[in-house]
């Protein structure tokens, strides 16, 4: 499989290894990338994330927050582009609140897997420590 | 501000994680005071919640096979949610190797 993925998109790929909601993609775009701005956040993590979604890497299922963690994805309902769009949207909304009982959650799939195993480890980059959000201070 | 710090690594005969994660209240914010929060683990995919710090500790495991601790406010999601991360330089397999 010959795809041309950007380093963050192949970072948000390895988050997909276990199942995440979306501010973990939210967290690793965040100091990879640093967005002057919420929107431009929203922006780089709604075109990475469809964009996995696009090559079929990565699919999104709705649970609640005690269940998606654990849940098994060959079991939830995949969800359609434009409930992915829809859910990325509403995100924008600083005075959004997330229904706990139906987040979205991402992983990765077969192909995502397949996918990253041909990848070379140097090609994955590793954000880690506090987000820091400049807008937020 | 959610501050991890600390934490401790067994490889035998079990596999155990400590880590704390620190609250602090904020202006103008409903979080909780500040305090610490430990959890260990024999298994990955775990998640644990301190309802009194307002508090979420979850393990996770990338596909790269490194452990990852996500900290994040409870009931709070999207762009503004996910505060703190680490990412072990150790493997989950290399634990049980």
């Amino acid at each position: 499989m010959n795809l041309d993925l950007t380093p963050l998109e192949i970072a948000l790929l390895d988050d997909a290894g276990s199942v995440n909601d979306l501010s973990i993609a939210y967290g690793t775009v965040q100091p990879l990338k640093n967005p002057s701005d919420r929107n431009s956040l929203s922006d780089l993590t709604e075109a990475a994330l469809l964009k996995l979604f696009d090559q079929r890497l990565v699919m999104f299922f709705r649970a609640s927050r005690h269940e998606g963690y654990g849940a098994a994805p060959s079991e939830m309902t995949a969800l359609s582009r434009e409930e992915i769009v829809g859910t990325l949207e509403a995100d924008r909304d600083p005075e959004f609140i997330p229904d706990e009982d139906n987040l979205v959650f991402f992983v990765a799939t077969d192909a995502g897997r397949e996918f990253f195993g041909q990848l070379t480890s140097d090609s994955v980059l590793r954000p880690s420590g506090r987000i820091d959000r400049p807008w937020e201070h | 501000m959610i501050v991890f710090s600390g934490g401790t690594f067994h490889a035998l005969p079990r596999v155990t994680m400590k880590r704390s994660c620190q609250s602090r209240s904020g202006a103008g914010t409903t979080r909780k005071a500040g305090g610490w929060m430990y959890q260990q683990t024999e298994n990955t995919g775990e998640r644990w919640f301190n309802e009194k710090l307002g508090l979420q500790l979850r393990i996770s495991i990338s596909h790269s096979g490194q452990i990852r601790l996500y900290s994040q406010y409870l009931g709070e999601s999207g762009p503004a949610a996910e505060r703190g991360r680490a990412y072990l330089t150790r493997t989950w397999s290399s634990f049980k190797s």
